[in-house]
Formats: C-alpha cells, sequence, structure tokens
C-alpha cells in the first residue's frame, strides 16, 4: 500500500526536479519580459496620476482600502521625477532581459521594478498583471538566459561551450501554474448563474464601457452566446486537464490560442491574454521549442557565419 | 560523504521542500471562496451544513484554517499572492462610467469626466484602459475609503492655476444594466451622485 503511493510521488518528484534543454525558459524569459516591458512602457504618460501622492492613489489611502501589498513597497511617497527614474529603469532592465543580456541582473532589476510599480498601485491591476509578475519571479529562478540570449551568444563568441541543461523546476512549476490558474477560473465560473445558463458573452459582447467595437451580429444572438460561453468552460476545463496528455495537448494548446486571441480582439484588457497565451511554451519541451525555433535560429547562425567570414576576407585581402 | 556533498544534499533537500511548499501554496490560494452562505463568521454556526456537500465543506476548511494558518504571509511577503476569479462567478454586466462635478470659488461649476472606453479610438482604449481598472474597483462601496482622494484628483485635473480655487466636488456615476434576452434594454443611463466633499486649498497644491 505505502509503495503503491510512493511510486507516483517519486514519478512526479523525478519529473518536477529534472533537467533539460533551456530553450523553452528561454522563450518564455522574452514572451514574458517583452510584454512586461510593454506594460510598464505604455503608462508613461500617466506616471503622475497612478503612482504619486498627486495621482488617484495617495499611499495614505491605500493604506485605509487595507492593501498590505508584498515586497518590495520602496517607492511609496515618491516624486514624480524619482518615479520616472524607477520607470525609466524598469523599461532598460526590460528590454536587457528580453535580449538575455546580463540576464540574472537585468530579470532581478526588471522584477524589482515592476512589482514595485504594481505593488504601488494595486487598484490598476488585473489577472494579466498577477499573472506576468509569478512568471517574471519564477524565471528569475530558473537559468533562463542560457540560450537563444546574448549572454550565449557572447558565451560562443568566447568559445565556451553552450549550456544544454538546466534545472527544469521553474518550467514544471510554471506548468502547474497556469493548470492552477484555469482549474480555479473554471470552478469560479460553475458557481455563477449566467456562465452555467449560457449567458456571460450576451451580456460581455454588449457592455460599450468594455469592448473594443461592436461584435458581429452573428456573436450577438443567444444561440451564439450560449456556445462560446459553454464552449469557453470546456476550453478552460481542458487546459487543466487534457493538456497534460500529449496526443490533446496541441489541439486544447490552439483552442486556448483561439479563445484568448478571441478575447483579445473584441474586449479592452490589453495585454491580458497574451500574457495567458505565453504561458502555453511551457508545455513544450527545450528540444521541441528548439525544432520549432531552427530555421529561424540557422539563419541568424548563417547571417553571422557570413558576417564572419566577410570580415576575414577583407583583413585577408588588406 | 564529502563536506560538499553533504551541503549539495541538504541544498537539494531544501528546494525540494520549498517548491512543493509553494505549490501547496499557490493550489490552496487559488481554490475559490466557499459559497456565500457559508462566509466566514457565520460559517462555525453552518458547519453542519457544509458538511452537506464535499466540495463546499473543502472550501470552507481551506478558507478558514488553511489559507491565513500556512500560506497568507508567504504569499504576501513573496508577491505570489494570487487570485483567478476573471468574469466570475458572474461577470459584471454594467456599464458603468464616472464624472465629478466641481465647484469652483467664483461659483462656476465645471465637469471632469474620467477617460470612457465607447468614445475612444483603439489606440487610446489601450493607452487609458487602466482607468477603467481603476474605476471598476474603486467606484464600488467597498472602496469607498478612496472616494475623497478621487474628489481630490478631479479637483487637481480641474484647476487652471488662475486662482479659482476648486471648493467643492460631487463624484456621480453613471450605469446602465445590460439586459438579458427577453428582458428590455433600458438605453438611458441612471445617475448617481455617490460622494461629495468640500476641497481643501492645500490639497489642491499637494506634491506640486
Amino acid at each position: 500500500m505505502i509503495k503503491a503511493s510512493v511510486r507516483p510521488f517519486s514519478l512526479f518528484s523525478r519529473w518536477l526536479f529534472a533537467s533539460g534543454a533551456p530553450e523553452t525558459l528561454a522563450l518564455m524569459r522574452i514572451l514574458f519580459c517583452s510584454l512586461g516591458f510593454l506594460t510598464v512602457l505604455y503608462q508613461f504618460p500617466y506616471l503622475e496620476d497612478f503612482y504619486t501622492e498627486r495621482g488617484l492613489m495617495p499611499v495614505e489611502a491605500l493604506k485605509l482600502w487595507q492593501w498590505k501589498g508584498w515586497t518590495p513597497a520602496f517607492i511609496n511617497y515618491w516624486s514624480l521625477s524619482s518615479i520616472q527614474i524607477v520607470w525609466a529603469a524598469t523599461v532598460g532592465a526590460g528590454l536587457l532581459a528580453t535580449l538575455g543580456l546580463f540576464s540574472r541582473v537585468s530579470l532581478a532589476l526588471f522584477v524589482l521594478g515592476l512589482t514595485a510599480l504594481q505593488n504601488r498601485a494595486p487598484l490598476l491591476l488585473n489577472s494579466g498583471d498577477t499573472l506576468l509578475r509569478v512568471n517574471l519571479i519564477y524565471l528569475l529562478l530558473s537559468q533562463c538566459g542560457a540560450a537563444l540570449s546574448l549572454d550565449s551568444y557572447l558565451r560562443r563568441r568566447k568559445g565556451l561551450p553552450p549550456i544544454t541543461s538546466v534545472p527544469l523546476w521553474p518550467q514544471r512549476v510554471m506548468q502547474i501554474q497556469i493548470a492552477i490558474l484555469y482549474l480555479s477560473a473554471t470552478w469560479y465560473k460553475f458557481q455563477g448563474e449566467l456562465w452555467r445558463e449560457g449567458l456571460v458573452t450576451w451580456a460581455v459582447f454588449r457592455l460599450e464601457e468594455l469592448r473594443r467595437f461592436e461584435p458581429p451580429a452573428f456573436l450577438l444572438t443567444e444561440t451564439a452566446s450560449k456556445i462560446t460561453t459553454w464552449s469557453t468552460l470546456v476550453i478552460e476545463l481542458a487546459l487543466c486537464t487534457l493538456v497534460w496528455f500529449k496526443p490533446y495537448r496541441n489541439l486544447v494548446i490552439l483552442s486556448g490560442v483561439l479563445l484568448h486571441v478571441g478575447i483579445s480582439v473584441i474586449l479592452n484588457i490589453p495585454f491580458f491574454s497574451w500574457i495567458t497565451m505565453s504561458c502555453y511554451a511551457s508545455f513544450y519541451s527545450g528540444e521541441e521549442v528548439r525544432a520549432f525555433l531552427a530555421p529561424l535560429l540557422n539563419r541568424l547562425r548563417a547571417s553571422e557565419r557570413c558576417g564572419k567570414a566577410q570580415t576575414i576576407s577583407t583583413e585577408v585581402s588588406r | 560523504m564529502g563536506g560538499s556533498t553533504r551541503l549539495r544534499k541538504i541544498g537539494n533537500i531544501a528546494l525540494r521542500t520549498a517548491v512543493l511548499f509553494h505549490l501547496a501554496a499557490i493550489f490552496s490560494w487559488s481554490l475559490p471562496k466557499p459559497p456565500s452562505h457559508l462566509k466566514i463568521g457565520l460559517a462555525r454556526h453552518s458547519e453542519e451544513e457544509a458538511v452537506r456537500s464535499f466540495s463546499a465543506y473543502l472550501l470552507f476548511w481551506n478558507e478558514l484554517y488553511i489559507k491565513p494558518r500556512f500560506f497568507e504571509d508567504y504569499l504576501r511577503i513573496t508577491g505570489f499572492q494570487q487570485n483567478w476569479n476573471m468574469f466570475a462567478p458572474n461577470p459584471i454586466r454594467e456599464d458603468i462610467w464616472i464624472e465629478g462635478r466641481v465647484r469652483l470659488a467664483s461659483g462656476k461649476q465645471e465637469i471632469y469626466s474620467f477617460p470612457r472606453n465607447a468614445q475612444l479610438s483603439l489606440w487610446q482604449q489601450i493607452l487609458q484602459e487602466r482607468f477603467k481598472k481603476y474605476l471598476d474597483t474603486a467606484q464600488e462601496e467597498t472602496s469607498g475609503i478612496v472616494w475623497p482622494s478621487m474628489a481630490d484628483y478631479i479637483a487637481r485635473k480641474v484647476y487652471k492655476n488662475d486662482g479659482d480655487l476648486p471648493v467643492f466636488v460631487e463624484l456621480i456615476r453613471h450605469s446602465r444594466v445590460v439586459a438579458l434576452p427577453n428582458e428590455e434594454q433600458v438605453e438611458e443611463y441612471d445617475s448617481f451622485k455617490f460622494f461629495e466633499t468640500p476641497i481643501l486649498p492645500e490639497r489642491i497644491t499637494i506634491g506640486s
């Protein structure tokens, strides 16, 4: 009996703490850091409105609002010019982390800046911001700069061997994290009458203050509402269950992508869908990501070799 | 066994324990709240009721004992706190926009309207979406504590540095419920003054 229960646990433990190719973590670094970079970048015109004492959320009001916050909370009461410096540093660190230059340090600074800004203005946050923050912290704990990065390029230039195997537990935790998200989201939704009756998209597509534009007429019918509402539940349920089984994985992820592209096109919730879709990469192994990106990487390497050859021939002709 | 091997082994055990603890924490924290009739406070009197349904009991037990005792501080301090009730249990089916009516010292009245999604270009919708998110939460009664700061902010936005200081602000909520099939859709917005406050002159110049 004990053996029977220990075996699945040891299999789970072996899967969770395995090592493998770093490409998936690297791809997720690029996706999350570029999206995080954009979420900070586009707030520049409103830094005073959101992050200073002259804005919508003075620190004392947030304290009364019972905002406990998380670490770090160091930009409370800062002036606009100081906030602008934090903003610039965060944007810069986000760009470097996306490119994978000084990956550990730039990602650490990016996470610090982004969480500090989020912490200062909690009323602005949606689930996409939470998912972004959580995944960036996971990436910070991984060797996500080992591939698809300027760091790995510089390493190659120095003649050092590439890093081909890294601990995969941060990637596994990201997989479990997104599955927990969908489990929780589906469970919450099953408690709602509108979800059960298939009327969610009926209501949401009519919200002028939420949608980007009026959806086509066929999407505004009751039948379409039932189909889209219930298929959302089915897809979200599959994204925490069937996605773990390889034969169904691609189909489930494609459905998730279609769902989120739909949300992103019709509803004005910038970045939420793109951040969620970025999590799907965690379900693919580093080898699969490497094979997927091979044409692009081969072209980059060919142009790099071509550049080197040109340099050598120029030097020889001199 | 060498010192470095032993250290590595201890490090491995610590890492594994930390990761498993973290997974337990995010799982527990992400479980939905128990049904509303079992909410904290009423819970002790309705345990019998909770036991009727296993999942309700599980959620009730998780909410009351597990989350606060084991995981709350860890998730809050590390920034892993999370909540995944997007559009759930039921999405809001009400169009809401907020404006401020400002009375100036001269007796003139100005209107300040927060950005309205329906009136913005696609580009501006993206740029100004955070205002909508702020207002979604801030206009709720449970966020009443931030209404004075919203009024101060509106006063500062309206003030033109011409000495005609804003002296009084009213916050108005305009809303319209989306009718379900077989219900009649009301086109007009319902307007409701949900807060009013005199504005102190020092609040206009704060931080400038």
